[in-house]
């Protein structure tokens, strides 16, 4: 009995002191120890990889915060981003973070390259997420991206996620994420798109300005990196951006501007819903494409002459607005006819509608839709007028 | 992998519990093989020779049992007609100015004559004494046992027995609301330590013949008295015979408070959960024996235990009821979160900080790691020692003169919180755990032990192995509670086993009139409400 007691002891023992000391991959570590990655630049060349990365400064009680730099930057190299990753032990004191990582930049060399060979770093590690927003860097490098933007105490990462966010009230940008990035990529009939990022240098009269961090540069998130599988081939601009959201649904707001009925000012028109349609039909081998939107709007700006309490003049208005709209949406299509990449999906509801059709075709497809002709049909509602009927200018008819 | 460990893991703590369990009752002998039975303790002095008829004489044995105590008088007297007596009490716990008035006085008047010492018989004798409560008494040690409960013996020159009269009376505190449970609405009275008093402001909640007081007598050098309280016809004849039968094997020296037999009855003796309740409230323990439950009384206590004790009763409180339904459904559920957070809190913020750092929102992570930059210890420690000064602070609270309370609060509020932050040893974020956690676990004052002792070991396991070795302690703890049981009843019903009578009456509470039915886990009999 007594024996059987102690056996059993031991037994817990051994087991306790097994489990403890199998426990994995998992590992305690402390705050202090390790460097939180706000974003990191990739920046493939020829032989090797430059990584730059963004540790963020953690905010000390107490001391006075704002006078230190809300983060710095360190650059190291590797063959893979992980090597780079380890390199920066070497020179740092703590162990990189990337939990909490807001952006990842790459230059267009390492989207020639197939993006995908970066993103298995992002997608495999553990300490990684799939929420992470990820950009281009059109016409240079990477690492001149990070690292500036924010007021002064912000960091830039994060400052640089949240303009990602605002620009979903323009349209002329995309906020795309790793795992946005690779749904669209396995999709079938759909090639993916990145956002796209660029420095601009900032004007005198913006730098004269008190309270900033006086920084020549400033990032611009306008326009679209497209690619064909997981391969750049090429960036679309503000107003094709916004033809290519427009065509997938991805429109929360936005400004069309166009010409008022009499011809003699603008209007603006602020989108309040937008539904988009892709359809197409095969009748007898041919092709039917056709994209449908819809336009609840409201009328915001109106600088021409015309009474627009009369119905008429609101027609004249939808049909101008619908025309521009209609014009952006088939620019963009030219543009991704040119690039031959699917990047609407057309392809996607041949999948989904013909699928024995789809089998057959779905490897020359990309050549197919660039020979397509695609009708565009748009519809304008304008819902309402603002708070006033009579446009400021319209007095002086009367 | 994970699994496996995680498994294994919950399987230690459970052997090490049964293991444990196994120690402790190795070290206590098993009650229940004394069989001494409590009721016949009462009376036990050897000497039960009669009371002989000269005064004098069993005076003197009297006086012999008592030792000379000085508190025992001897009141020696004689009446107009000459006849000698002797008044024996203790003083100050008979009302003097009853004994005086009402006793003796025409005791002394009355008998005149030389009837006194004619009768023969206790009958006759009554006349004299016009009060209630006359008792003959023929032994000594009846005697005794009459004298020191509070009654007043009288001897009679002549005659061989007693007179026992019961004119007790002592000083008290008066009915006033308990400090530890004050109510906003409903009766604001509280028992007091006189078992009668105590028992009067029951009966005065339920005016029913079928409450039933039954009396006991615990402690053999105390010779305590105490009650069990029921409701013939509601209560489960099981319970009240488990409670009869554990009461009775009690053989013990003293009972000093209500406490003292509580750890004596109580299921489990290793389990940090008490499964007995106790109460300072008339209203809360009517409505506990209306619910079937028996309740405990005890001479020189102001707490009332009630039995069968469950969780469902820790966030449960009087006012629930007294209050409309959405308040107290609201109530109940900031109790319930309370409870559970003041368990984990700690632990999981522990974790997190030092484990699954992804898992805390990146602008908090920021100013989090900016907050531990300057502190010496790693998380587990730190929230070590706050606990711990918590606990000392608590403490010494309850312990201090009311005099240097307010040194006691600036020491703790300003060292422990702001200096200790100032000073760089602990990171502030962690005090605001703490200090949460030590708001919550007031809450729910019932669980106050257990939850301070199981948010230690969750902390030491989450320390150990992060929000893996918390999780394990949980399902631990979980086990452990739904294998309790009080008096027969799972101390986790009506939650495990579920019972829909019960669980209308748990988190959310249905309006009065919906609970038509006693939840019928605690007693079965009577199920009806009306």
């Amino acid at each position: 009995m007594k024996d059987l007691f102690f056996k059993k002891i031991f037994l817990i023992i051994v087991i306790i002191l097994a489990i403890l000391f199998s426990t994995g991959c998992w590992n305690r570590r402390e705050l202090s120890e390790i460097g939180i990655i706000g974003a990191a630049a990739i920046d493939a060349e020829a032989d090797k990889i430059k990584l730059t990365y963004e540790v963020i400064t953690p905010k000390r009680l107490d001391t006075k915060s704002g006078d230190e730099a809300p983060a710095s930057y360190f650059q190291s190299e590797g063959e893979t981003i992980f090597e780079a990753s380890r390199n920066s032990t070497l020179k740092l004191n703590k162990k990189l973070f990337w939990s909490h990582a807001n952006v990842f930049y790459f230059n267009e060399m390492s989207a020639k390259d197939g993006l995908l060979t970066y993103l298995d770093f992002f997608n495999r590690g553990h300490e990684s997420r799939g929420y992470v927003n990820i950009a281009i860097a059109k016409g240079e490098s990477a690492y001149k991206i990070i690292g500036i933007g924010g007021l002064k105490g912000e960091v830039p990462s994060s400052y640089v996620e949240a303009v990602f966010e605002n620009s979903a009230v323009n349209g002329k940008a995309a906020s795309i994420k790793i795992v946005d990035f690779l749904k669209t990529y396995y999709e079938e009939g759909i090639e993916p798109v990145v956002g796209a990022i660029q420095t601009i240098k900032r004007n005198e009269t913006e730098l004269k300005m008190p309270t900033d961090k006086k920084e020549e540069y400033m990032p611009l998130v306008e326009g679209l990196a497209v690619f064909k599988e997981d391969i750049l081939v090429g960036f679309f601009d503000g107003i094709q951006t916004r033809g290519f959201n427009f065509a997938r649904d991805k429109i929360k707001s936005g400004i069309i501007v166009s010409a008022s009925p009499d011809g003699r000012g603008v209007n603006s028109i602020e989108i309040i819903k937008s539904s988009g349609k892709l359809n197409v039909q095969i009748k007898d081998g041919e092709y039917y494409c056709t994209v449908k939107i819809e336009i609840n709007g409201m009328l915001n700006e109106e600088t021409g002459k015309e009474d627009i309490s009369n119905l008429e003049a609101i027609t004249k208005i939808e049909n101008n607005t619908s025309e521009n709209i209609k014009n952006e949406i088939k620019s963009s299509i030219k543009k991704a006819q040119e690039y031959k990449t699917d990047i609407f999906g057309f392809g996607q509801s041949i999948h989904k509608k013909y699928p024995a059709k789809w089998k057959i075709i779905k490897n020359d497809w990309n050549d197919i839709f660039s020979t397509l002709e695609i009708k565009v049909e748009v519809k304008t509602n304008i819902e309402k007028v603002g708070v006033s009927n009579e446009q400021l200018s319209a007095k002086e008819q009367k | 992998m994970g699994k496996l460990a995680y498994i294994l893991i919950v399987k230690i703590i459970i052997e090490v519990y049964v293991m444990l369990k196994k120690i402790f009752e190795k070290l206590i002998p098993d009650k229940k093989t004394s069989t001494n039975n409590g009721i016949e303790n009462e009376i036990k002095t050897p000497n039960t020779n009669g009371i002989s008829n000269n005064v004098q004489k069993n005076k003197e044995i009297l006086q012999s049992k008592f030792k000379n105590s000085i508190d025992v008088i001897f009141y020696e007297f004689e009446t107009i007609s000459g006849i000698k007596a002797i008044a024996v009490y203790v003083e100050e716990i008979v009302k003097k100015e009853v004994l005086d008035r009402d006793v003796i006085n025409p005791f002394i008047l009355k008998s005149n004559d030389n009837e006194v010492t004619k009768s023969v018989n206790f009958e006759t004798l009554k006349k004299f004494f016009p009060v209630t409560n006359l008792k003959e008494i023929n032994g000594f040690a009846e005697a005794i046992t009459s004298i020191i409960n509070g009654d007043t013996i009288i001897l009679i020159d002549g005659l061989s027995f007693a007179t026992s009269i019961s004119c007790r009376g002592w000083e008290k505190r008066s009915i006033e609301e308990p400090a530890s449970e004050t109510v906003i609405r409903g009766p604001k009275e509280g028992f007091i330590e006189s078992i009668n008093i105590n028992r009067c402001l029951i009966r005065r909640k339920i005016k029913n013949e079928n409450l039933v007081f039954l009396n006991m007598v615990i402690g053999r050098q105390t010779r305590t008295q105490v009650n069990i309280a029921y409701i013939e016809g509601i209560v489960s004849a099981d319970v009240l015979m488990e409670v009869k039968n554990r009461l009775s094997n009690i053989d013990i020296d003293s009972i000093l408070d209500v406490g003292n037999l509580e750890e004596y009855i109580e299921d489990s003796h290793i389990s940090p959960i008490s499964t007995v309740g106790n109460t300072q409230k008339p209203d809360i323990v009517a409505a506990k024996i209306l619910e079937g439950r028996v309740a405990i009384l005890c001479d020189g206590s102001p707490h009332v235990l009630t039995v069968p004790h469950l969780f469902v009763e820790t966030i449960q409180s009087s006012e629930d009821y007294y209050n409309r339904p959405y308040i107290a459904t609201g109530l109940r559920i900031i109790r319930f979160v309370a409870l559970i957070l003041s368990i984990v809190f700690p632990a999981f913020y522990v974790s997190l900080e030092s484990f699954h750092q992804t898992m805390i929102p990146s602008v908090f992570l920021i100013t989090m790691a900016g907050a531990s930059l300057g502190t010496p210890f790693p998380a587990f420690l730190e929230a070590l020692l706050m606990i711990v000064a918590f606990e000392f602070l608590k403490e010494s609270g309850t312990r201090m003169p009311k005099a240097i309370g307010s040194a006691i609060s600036i020491v703790g509020a300003l060292v422990l919180g702001d200096a200790a932050v100032k000073a760089g040893i602990v990171s502030a974020d962690l005090i605001v755990v703490i200090a949460f956690t030590a708001v919550a676990t007031f809450i729910v004052p019932a669980l106050n032990e257990m939850v301070s002792l199981y948010r230690l070991i969750l902390l030491c396991l989450s320390g150990l192995m992060g929000i893996y070795g918390m999780t394990a302690g949980v399902f631990v703890m979980i086990i452990h509670a739904s294998s309790l049981r009080s008096f027969g009843i799972p101390y986790l019903s009506p939650i495990a086993p579920v019972n829909a009578q019960g669980l209308k009456d748990f988190i959310v509470r249905f309006p009065l009139w919906s609970m038509k039915d006693r939840p019928n886990f605690i007693s079965d009999s009577n199920r009806k409400r009306r």
